[in-house]
């Protein structure tokens, strides 16, 4: 695959996958502004580095690798405290069943990274495990032991809020 | 309570949420936008890389060049009788820096003046220094900074015109970096009166030059578009995001310079109103219209 044709894969991926790459920046900011400058500069990057791109197999997971560094830059970098939602679902007066959603949701937020990352990517995005440890840059092992460290976690908030 | 069915149903729910999160649909003209940015300046980094290896080029042949010729241009130089005052150049001060990927070469250039007095080469001396201060310090800052990429820095000077009427110094640089640009600076001294002329003072008082210096260009750009196909100029082009970057209106201080004919010259930078492949791009005005306005 020649160099433009790289490029033009990477453009149309980047235009087709926008929402896939503007919500997981989205995560880890929360808030629209910032979500949207990770995925410009990851877009600038990706079109700027895109001979970087070995194989094209792996276009959408290796674009996932510049959004997720560049989130990861970009919240080291404002250092933004991040939202305690923990104290916004204990004040939640609701249904139990949206309490114990919102629960969840604390839950997977306070997860370390990359363990929140790689839940994201496994169970919303749908991503294989060998395409999530290129995203991280870590071993298929490391990531399937992180991703059920993490799930235990997840779990066990679940038992604490629902008894 | 069956914990492992709330589990997987708030984890449902939680997808659910996740996936509605909605990206702004004015956000992805944005990301475009930026792709092409990243385009241009990768179409610009190729040049200014060949650029750079011409440069190393010309410099070599340089060297070899010197020892047997200095002294006679030199000696040929010194007895060209003038009126007006006698400039010449030297380098003030040379920057250089090397590591696995930073690469700096810069020659400040100072203008002297024979009888050792003039406001003009003083005024140039002072832009110049604090021109590539600038570039030095941005380029350092890079070195500190940027772990990533090459990074390059060449500044050169030469003396473009040197008449009985005009000393003129290009200053050229070239930054290799990811937001890089090759760009020349021109310094127009007029010998006689020792002073540094602006665009703006070549004009009669009052002239509106330049609406007439565009109107002149943009009739040029056409002509040789419509002449040769493989000539393109940023000027009339449909595309809307490519509005932004047409030729529209010439700056109030657009690079110029007198050649050795006298004649004057419009010069833009690379990219400043055409794509890279037409490299630096320059006019130069004989129509009547204008000429006719000049002092």
């Amino acid at each position: 695959m020649g160099l433009k044709e790289t490029e033009e894969l990477i453009r149309h991926e980047i235009v087709e996958g926008y929402d896939r790459y503007y919500r997981l920046a989205f995560s880890y900011v929360h808030n629209q502004s910032d979500a949207l400058d990770i995925v410009q500069e990851s877009a600038y990057k990706a079109i700027l580095n895109s001979k970087k791109l070995r194989n094209p197999h792996l276009v959408r997971a290796w674009i996932y690798r510049i959004v997720v560094n560049e989130a990861l830059q970009h919240i080291n970098k404002y250092k933004k405290p991040y939202i305690e939602l923990e104290e916004v679902a204990n004040s939640l007066e609701g249904k139990e069943e949206e309490k114990v959603d919102q629960y969840l949701k604390d839950a997977l937020n306070r997860l370390e990274e990359p363990d929140r990352t790689i839940v994201i990517l496994r169970y919303f995005e749908d991503m294989k495990i060998e395409d999530i440890a290129y995203i991280l840059q870590k071993n298929v092992n490391t990531v399937k032991s992180k991703l059920y460290r993490a799930m235990r976690k997840l779990r066990i908030s679940l038992e604490e809020v629902s008894g | 309570m069956n914990t492992k069915n709330d589990n997987t149903e708030s984890m449902n729910h939680l997808m659910e949420q996740y996936l509605n999160i909605k990206a702004p649909a004015q956000g992805l003209e944005l990301v475009k936008l930026k792709m092409k940015e990243a385009e241009a300046v990768k179409m610009k980094q190729k040049k200014a890389f060949r650029k750079t290896i011409g440069t190393m080029a010309a410099v070599l042949a340089f060297l070899f060049i010197l020892p047997n010729t200095n002294e006679n241009i030199a000696k040929a130089m010194s007895e060209v009788p003038v009126i007006g005052k006698v400039f010449d150049l030297v380098t003030f001060r040379e920057y250089k820096y090397q590591d696995e990927r930073h690469e700096a070469n810069v020659k400040v250039p100072e203008v002297i003046a024979e009888d050792g007095q003039s406001n003009a080469a003083e005024q140039v001396n002072k832009s110049v220094q604090e021109y590539t201060d600038q570039a030095i310090k941005a380029f350092q800052e890079d070195v500190k900074e940027n772990e990533e990429g090459y990074q390059g820095l060449d500044i050169s000077y030469e003396t473009v015109t040197d008449t009985d009427d005009w000393f003129v110094l290009k200053v050229d640089m070239v930054e290799t970096q990811a937001s890089g640009y090759e760009t020349a600076k021109y310094y127009n001294i007029n010998k006689k009166t020792d002073s540094v002329v602006t665009l703006k003072e070549l004009f009669v008082e009052g002239t509106d030059y330049v609406t007439l210096l565009t109107d002149v260009i943009q009739t040029e750009m056409r002509r040789q578009m419509k002449e040769d196909e493989a000539v393109t100029y940023f000027i009339d082009d449909p595309d809307p995001e490519m509005q932004d970057f047409c030729f529209e209106e010439l700056k109030e201080d657009q690079n110029f310079y007198i050649n050795a004919k006298g004649q004057l010259v419009i010069a833009f930078d690379e990219y400043e109103v055409a794509p890279g492949s037409m490299g630096r791009p320059e006019f130069l005005i004989t129509d009547e219209a204008v000429l006719k306005n000049l002092i």
